[in-house]
């Protein structure tokens, strides 16, 4: 499999804070690579390191086979396009000023590509309207066509949802798969919504305090969510007691719902808890959410 | 560098705060003639020269530069817009020696739109002035490098705190500073010269050394100052662009110890990008 991006061991250090604790991951080419984490665990670190706003205190990395200490680095750095964190846009500027200021920066011959992002976009008609008075979509919107200028082979997104209304996160999939299928762009991307990133990405990273707990594909991802049983129950501690003698797996959710993770006989099983004096409201076949997942892999506790 | 260069140019000559600078040079420098013609109708005044004041330009560019650097590369960082230039190629260094081209070209042009509009006005007004104009014109190219060395300092301390308003706030307050220190200065040193200058009319650079042997600086009291506390006012009164252009408009030719003067804008310029651009290199960017 060709990687785009492939980075060993980087670390970085804030004094004392530990942000990249050798974080070692590898981006297929093509792919849509969702970086899940939570608030803190290096997303955003990795991201700046990447389009070289910060350097790593130690560790390597390579985009399109070029490492970060070579002179190339920079070479390979504009075949990518980034919004990390707000879109990076000059605000007392139209959209097609900004646009323009990126072509001239990049050095493109003229700015007939302009006009055609501003379409994929969906801000062709916002003429001479500063961006300052653009409603946080459209700045998103616009950071997004800033960093497709000079057509790169490789586009991060630091959490490009954050904010948008329900419509806004819609059309914002939609043009991230378009650039993905049509164009062949290969998509970084972070967000908290993960159950948005789970209907985009086709490669995830798990990342817990600056390092990879695990990556694995889509495939792989919908193979290791479990599948259960969700019961309802009238006292699930009385269901406790007879899972526990059926030496089943199971995960108490309240009072009353409890997951079984196994295949059972439920005319058993609801003799037994009929012995308990324990009733079976209802039951349900559910998928371990993409989030579900994540708790499971890091383990429950605060946002640090 | 080149591409980013005329992109920025091109952001610098098309954005708002530019023109507005502009406008107010062109504003400020035709109202001090205004005001001074209407001075001199009221007071039926018939010699009118206006030398001295066409380096008023000189003075203010500490605070012109102050709020043109903070805005236009200060603003780079609270719009994030500095991440596209790196992710478009360009290293830390190179955006760093391109704010200090684009802001050293802008103030430049500030300086002589101040004095064009001045001299333009004043001869309209009054006529003739003492200084011959190419007089006018050297004083204005050493000017030039002091406006580089000021545009430089006040880089170094925007690209440092990469913050609009911080930079803002800490180049006036830099600005104002050396303008305080600048006039006390000249006040200090050049304390007995009004008296000094009373027993001679015109002073050659020989004169100098004669009039007062303890200082260069005509008119020091060796009593009151002296050792290295005198140094070092010499050394900031040649090296301090304020104290510089209140020289330039006391002379008729240029002032004694020019050179000292080019040499430190000089290394000014050349100390504060070297300080600048390393720390900006290694700075975390947000």
């Amino acid at each position: 499999m060709e990687y785009i991006i492939k980075t060993n061991d980087l670390k970085k250090n804030y004094r004392s804070f530990k942000a990249l604790d050798g974080l070692s991951l590898n981006v297929p080419k093509g792919s849509i690579y969702g970086l899940v984490g939570r608030n803190g665990a290096g997303k955003t670190t990795f991201f700046r390191i990447l389009c070289g706003l910060q350097e790593p205190s130690s560790g390597d990395y390579e985009i399109y086979g070029v490492k970060n200490n070579d002179r190339g680095i920079m070479k390979s750095r504009r075949r990518m396009g980034a919004v990390v964190e707000t879109p990076s846009i000059y605000l007392d500027m139209s959209a097609q000023q900004n646009l323009k200021y990126q072509c001239r920066m990049l050095g493109l011959p003229d700015y007939s590509c302009v006009d055609e992002l501003l379409k994929l976009v969906g801000l062709a008609n916002t003429g001479k309207k500063k961006a300052k008075n653009f409603s946080l979509g459209m700045k998103q919107r616009l950071g997004i066509a800033i960093a497709l200028v000079g057509e790169p082979d490789l586009l991060i997104l630091d959490e490009p949802i954050n904010g948008l209304d329900p419509q806004g996160i819609v059309e914002m999939r939609e043009l991230i798969l378009k650039l993905n299928r049509e164009k062949e762009i290969t998509v970084m991307i972070s967000s908290h919504i993960l159950d948005e990133l789970a209907k985009l990405a086709t490669y995830y990273g798990f990342v817990d305090h600056g390092r990879v707990v695990r990556e694995m594909s889509a495939e792989e991802l919908e193979n290791s969510c479990r599948k259960c049983i969700r019961m309802e129950v009238t006292d699930t501690v009385a269901m406790a007691r007879v899972l526990d003698g059926m030496e089943v797996e199971y995960k108490i959710l309240s009072e009353t719902t409890a997951d079984v993770f196994a295949k059972l006989n439920f005319s058993k099983l609801s003799e037994a808890l009929a012995k308990e004096n324990c009733e079976v409201i209802s039951m349900n076949e559910h998928d371990e959410s993409l989030e579900g997942f994540f708790i499971s892999l890091v383990g429950g506790g605060g946002n640090d | 560098m080149i591409k980013l260069l005329k992109a920025e140019f091109a952001r610098c000559f098309s954005g708002k705060v530019f023109w507005l600078i502009a406008l107010f040079t062109l504003v400020t420098a035709s109202s001090f003639n205004f005001i001074k013609y209407i001075t001199v109708k009221r007071e039926h005044q018939t010699e009118v020269f206006n030398d001295g004041m066409l380096y008023i330009g000189l003075i203010s560019i500490g605070m012109i530069a102050a709020i043109f650097v903070a805005f236009h590369a200060g603003g780079e960082f609270d719009e994030g817009t500095v991440r596209n230039k790196l992710i478009a190629g360009n290293a830390k260094t190179g955006i760093y020696l391109c704010h200090l081209a684009v802001s050293s070209v802008a103030m430049v042009i500030i300086q002589y739109l101040f004095f064009f509009t001045f001299y333009v006005c004043s001869y309209l007004f009054f006529g003739a002035f003492h200084h011959s104009f190419s007089v006018m014109m050297q004083l204005h190219l050493m000017g030039v490098l002091g406006t580089i060395a000021v545009t430089a300092f006040m880089l170094m301390i925007t690209m440092i705190v990469r913050s609009r308003t911080i930079a803002v706030t800490v180049c006036m307050t830099a600005a104002v500073i050396m303008f305080v220190i600048g006039v006390a200065l000249i006040n200090e040193l050049e304390e007995h010269s009004m008296e000094l200058m009373a027993m001679e009319d015109i002073i050659s650079p020989e004169k100098y050394a004669i009039l007062n042997k303890y200082s260069y600086v005509y008119g020091v009291d060796s009593e009151s100052l002296s050792g290295t506390k005198l140094a070092v006012k010499e050394v900031l009164y040649d090296g301090l662009f304020i104290c510089q252009a209140f020289r330039f408009s006391s002379e008729r030719e240029l002032p004694y110890h020019w050179e000292f003067m080019a040499v430190y804008n000089i290394a000014i310029t050349l100390v504060t990008t070297l300080i600048g651009s390393v720390t900006f290199r290694r700075l975390d960017l947000k």
